[in-house]
C-alpha cells in the first residue's frame, strides 16, 4: 500500500514517467519538424535547472502568487493516485471517479488561479483564456466519462479497467464518447489547436508569465503529469483497460503519437471557435450516453 | 556536505543542458535579428541541446541581444536584465552590439552593450552567421560552468 503510494505506480514513477511522456512528445515532434530534438530526458534536466534558479517575486503579487502551483500539482498528483495505472490503482473507494473529475478540474483551476494572482496583465488574460476553455471542455469531459460508467454501473475506473479486459473495448460500443474523451484531453492539457491560454504570439507565457524558478517547475510540472493522468484514464475507461505494464506502455505511447500528431499539425483556434467545437464533441458524446440509457 | 556537493553537481549539469534562450532586438539594422532568427528555426534546431525559444525574460537563462543600444531601448534593457533570474549569461551579437559598429557616429546610440550590462560572450560579424551565433550560445554554457563554479 504505502509501496504503491509512494513508489510504483505513485508518485516517483508518476513524476518521472510523465516527463519522460513529455519528452518522447517533444523528440517526436522535432522529428515530424525535420529537427532532431531534444532527447527524451529533456523534461527531467529542465526541471532540475528550474528548481536550482533564483526565485522572483513581483511587488504587486496577490498572496496566492506563491502557494496557488504547489496547490495545482497536489491535486494533479491525488488524481494521479486514483487512476488506474497498469492494473493497479494506488487508492481506491467507492465514487472515487466522481473525487478523480474534481481534483482534474481543481488542478487546472489553480493554475490559472495562480495566473490571476500574479497580478500581471498577461497573466490575468491567460488565466481569463483558460477558465472560458475550461466552460468548454469540462462538458464533454464529464459526459463521455459518464458513458462507460453508466454501461458499467460502478463508480470505479479500477473496475471499469477489469471489466474491459474481460469483456472488450468500451471505445468500440462506444466511438463517439471515446473521441469526445479524446478532444477534451487535448484540450484539458494545452495542447494545439487549444492552446490559447499559453499563446506565445499573443500573451507573453499566459498565466506563467511572472513566474521563475521553483513555482515555474512546479506549473510545468502539473502540466505533464496532467496530461499523463488523462491518457491513463483514457486507457482505463474506453481503450481497453491495461492488465500488465506492457499494454499499457503500448496503448499510452499510440494515444501520446496523436496527441503529437495534432500539436504538430493544426493551428490555434480563437476561443469562440474552442467553445462551438468542445460543445459540439459533447453533444456527440451525449448521443452515446442517450444510448447506453435507452438501452440500459 | 557530499550530498550537497553532488546536488550542485546534478543542478550545474542540467543547467548547461537546458538553455532556455530570449532574443532580445535592441536597434541597429536588423540584420543581426534575422540571422537570431534562423538559429531558432528547424534548420539550426537549439533544441538539440534542449534550449528552447522564449518571449519571456523571466523563463530564460541566456539573453541574446543583437543590435546598437538605442537611448529609447536602455532603461527597459536594463529592466529585462534585472528581470531574469540568476545565473543568466548575456550573449552580445554583431559588431553594433560589441562596439557600436556603423552606428558609432549616430545621435541616439548610448554605447556599447557592456557599458550598460555585463555581458559573458561576444560574437563579432556584420552579421555574424548563424553558425557562429550556435557557437557562442555553446561558448556561453562553458561560460556559466566557469562563472558558477562549485
Ligand atoms: S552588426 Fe551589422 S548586421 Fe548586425 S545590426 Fe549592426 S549593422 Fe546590422
Amino acid at each position: 500500500m504505502i509501496f504503491e503510494i509512494l513508489i510504483y505506480p505513485g508518485f516517483v514513477f508518476l513524476v518521472l514517467a510523465s516527463m519522460i511522456y513529455y519528452g518522447i512528445l517533444r523528440k517526436v515532434a522535432a522529428r515530424m519538424q525535420s529537427r532532431i530534438g531534444p532527447p527524451i530526458w529533456q523534461p527531467i534536466l529542465d526541471f532540475i535547472k528550474l528548481v536550482g534558479k533564483e526565485d522572483l517575486n513581483p511587488e504587486q503579487a496577490k498572496a496566492g502568487f506563491t502557494f496557488w502551483p504547489f496547490i495545482a500539482i497536489t491535486s494533479v498528483l491525488i488524481a494521479g493516485l486514483l487512476t488506474p495505472i497498469a492494473g493497479i490503482v494506488p487508492l481506491s473507494f467507492t465514487g472515487d471517479i466522481v473525487v478523480l473529475i474534481y481534483f482534474l478540474a481543481f488542478g487546472s483551476l489553480a493554475v490559472y488561479l495562480s495566473g490571476f494572482s500574479s497580478s500581471n496583465p498577461y497573466g490575468v488574460v491567460g488565466s481569463m483564456r483558460g477558465l472560458i476553455q475550461m466552460i468548454g471542455y469540462e462538458f464533454p469531459f464529464i459526459v463521455s466519462i459518464l458513458v462507460p460508467v453508466v454501461a458499467a454501473g460502478i463508480l470505479s475506473p479500477f473496475l471499469i479497467n477489469t471489466l474491459q479486459v474481460h469483456y472488450g473495448w468500451f471505445g468500440f460500443t462506444f466511438p463517439f464518447a471515446a473521441i469526445a474523451y479524446f478532444v477534451s484531453i487535448l484540450a484539458k492539457v494545452e495542447v494545439p489547436p487549444f492552446h490559447t491560454p499559453g499563446a506565445h504570439q499573443e500573451i507573453v507565457s499566459g498565466y506563467s508569465t511572472e513566474y521563475t524558478g521553483t513555482r515555474l517547475a512546479m506549473i510545468e510540472l502539473a502540466h505533464m503529469i496532467k496530461l499523463f493522468v488523462l491518457i491513463s484514464l483514457g486507457i482505463a475507461l474506453f481503450f481497453g483497460g491495461s492488465a500488465d505494464i506492457l499494454m499499457f506502455i503500448v496503448k499510452s505511447l499510440v494515444l501520446l503519437f496523436i496527441i503529437t500528431l495534432a500539436r504538430v499539425l493544426v493551428a490555434r483556434f480563437r476561443i469562440d471557435q474552442i467553445l462551438k467545437f468542445t460543445w459540439f464533441f459533447g453533444f456527440v458524446a451525449l448521443i452515446d450516453l442517450v444510448r447506453v440509457v435507452l438501452i440500459l | 556536505m557530499v550530498f550537497r556537493r553532488f546536488g550542485e553537481r546534478i543542478v550545474c549539469y542540467a543547467r548547461r543542458k537546458s538553455p532556455w534562450v530570449l532574443h532580445l532586438d535592441t536597434g541597429g539594422c536588423n540584420g543581426c535579428a534575422i540571422e537570431t532568427f534562423a538559429v531558432l528555426t528547424p534548420r539550426y534546431d537549439i533544441e538539440r541541446f534542449g534550449g528552447l525559444s522564449k518571449a519571456n525574460p523571466r523563463h530564460s537563462d541566456v539573453l541574446i541581444i543583437s543590435g546598437a543600444v538605442t537611448k529609447k531601448i536602455e532603461s527597459r534593457l536594463g529592466r529585462i536584465y534585472d528581470q531574469t533570474p540568476e545565473p543568466k549569461v548575456v550573449l552580445a551579437v554583431g559588431s553594433c552590439a560589441i562596439s557600436k559598429g556603423v552606428f558609432h557616429d549616430s545621435y541616439n546610440i548610448s554605447g556599447p552593450l557592456d557599458r550598460i550590462m555585463p555581458v559573458d560572450v561576444y560574437v563579432p560579424g556584420c552579421p555574424p552567421k548563424p553558425e557562429a551565433i550556435l557557437q557562442g550560445l555553446i561558448k556561453a554554457l562553458d561560460v556559466w560552468r566557469e562563472k558558477y563554479r562549485i
